[in-house]
């Protein structure tokens, strides 16, 4: 079966939004700085938003979220984009107190 | 005739394209993760978020696909360069994940994934294409035989004119539809046929307005949090105490390994070569072994090589994954018939070298084991 003459499915972009998903969530437990831990964070809510709009798109299934899909994923940047400020604001405020934006000397509440 | 160029006409160009921006995307959002250096990680996320707005483009969002490369691209990602600039220093531009943190983490992402895309895959409503595209594609592959079969250049143009055109929903201005839902009006369900669902859906005024509220009160927050402060002499210190420090090792512990590494090796290699001989000296210690074991026991003795390394490169899990090999060695061959007295001496005279090195990585000022990541 040539996959380049097949049509393309749902399942096709729930697996690119798993794929970019599962990284991200690696990104964010295995890095140890900071602005490697927002990129995970990027990267997840990307894998997110390629599966709404998979499910709000005319092309994939007769009977689909429609623009409800879209305007989610569009709810989902605009929040990227203020959470990316804020976690930077963090980082930032973090490096000036304690001159690392390395995560692991981030222990500061341990009991 | 090869080299036609009706056989283009069977491929899915939409197929292609997807194909295409999916891997980019993944490609090098793999790359982001497995990137040490910060600046480079921001460069492959921005190529992972183009190809994303590419995928959404090909859905037909192209709103969203728009917005993706304006906001994500063009402000997140400027954002995050800017933390970068703002923190760069050596110490911090390349930071390393530990050995023992990439097994666990790709062990975990790898069983995550697996549940993922095994549940993405097994829903027939989300495998299935779209009508329409299911007739096109019939009707693509009924005209490739026909144009197959044809005599003249008339009858292959007419079988490929008889190609279904897939019909969608008439899909138009979903932009300004999407504005308007936003503003509490969903012109795009005025005919719903349900009468309570078509007053129920009032669309996303409140949550757009809350929004907005949201990203006001974030970029207040951001500037309070984010504002300079100086700490000249104390930020020079702690700089300096967070580079890299330079770790002893006792030359016992080094010339150890190095013993150990140079053992393990010629045990390896005389577990293969002498299986034969061992086999007709002592054929009432090993009753009919299966052909894998000795191999496997050989392997193992290579894992030691690779463990005595990563014990060398101060990791602690190296010397814990020492203490497990010689016991799963004895436990394999006990378990595939070896007497077991045997295997328990075995293990003993293995765990020993083991135990010579554990007691000497804890001797020392500092000891070396205290220095290990």
């Amino acid at each position: 079966m040539n996959p380049f003459t097949e049509p393309i499915t749902v399942s096709h972009y729930l697996v690119v939004g798993a794929v970019l998903f599962v990284l991200g969530v690696l990104c964010m437990a295995t890095k140890r700085n900071a602005l490697g831990v927002l990129m995970g964070i990027e990267l997840v809510l990307n894998g997110a938003n390629v599966n709404f709009i998979a499910f709000g798109s005319d092309y994939l299934r007769e009977v689909n979220l429609g623009i409800d899909g879209q305007l989610m994923a569009l709810f989902v940047i605009v929040l990227a984009a203020a959470e990316a400020a804020v976690a930077l604001a963090i980082a930032l405020n973090f490096y000036n107190n304690h001159t690392t934006i390395d995560v692991d000397q981030a222990d500061d509440l341990k009991g | 005739v090869i080299g036609d160029s009706l056989l283009m006409a069977a491929i899915n160009w939409h197929s292609v394209f997807f194909f295409l921006f999916a891997a980019i995307a993944c490609f090098f959002g793999a790359a982001v993760l497995f990137s040490a250096n910060v600046v480079r990680m921001a460069f492959y996320l921005v190529i992972s978020l183009a190809a994303t707005s590419g995928l959404f483009f090909l859905a037909g969002s192209e709103f969203l696909g728009a917005m993706q490369i304006m906001i994500y691209v063009g402000g997140t990602l400027v954002l995050l360069i800017f933390g970068v600039m703002l923190t760069a220093q050596e110490a911090f531009v390349n930071m390393k994940t530990r050995g023992g943190e990439w097994v666990l983490g790709l062990i975990v992402g790898a069983s995550l994934l697996l549940l993922l895309v095994s549940t993405a895959a097994n829903v027939r409503a989300w495998r299935e294409p779209h009508p329409e595209l299911v007739k096109y594609k019939q009707s693509v592959d009924k005209a490739e035989d026909d144009a197959r079969d044809a005599i003249s250049y008339e009858e292959r143009q007419a079988a490929w004119d008889g190609v279904h055109q897939p019909e969608f929903k008439p899909h138009e201005r979903t932009t300004a539809q999407m504005g308007f839902a936003f503003t509490g009006v969903r012109v795009d369900s005025e005919e719903a046929a349900n009468a309570t669902l078509r007053r129920g859906q009032s669309g996303y005024l409140l949550a757009f307005q809350a929004v907005g509220m949201h990203l006001l009160i974030v970029l207040v927050g951001a500037a309070y949090l984010s504002r300079t402060k100086r700490f000249g002499a104390a930020r020079a210190r702690a700089v300096s105490t967070y580079q890299e420090r330079s770790r002893t090792r006792g030359k016992l512990v080094s010339a150890w390994i190095v013993i150990g590494i140079v053992l393990n090796l010629v045990l390896a290699v005389a577990t293969i070569a002498g299986q034969a001989s061992f086999q007709e000296d002592y054929p009432e210690l090993l009753i009919d072994p299966p052909s894998w074991l000795f191999p496997v026991v050989s392997l193992l003795f290579l894992a030691n090589v690779l463990l005595l390394a990563v014990v060398w490169g101060w990791q602690r899990w190296g010397i814990i994954a020492l203490w497990i090999i010689p016991i799963a060695q004895a436990t394999l061959l006990a378990t595939n018939g070896l007497d077991p007295r045997v295997a328990a001496g075995l293990a003993v005279a293995l765990l020993i070298p083991v135990a010579v090195l554990t007691a000497l990585v804890s001797i020392g000022r500092p000891t070396a084991w205290s220095q290990m990541d």
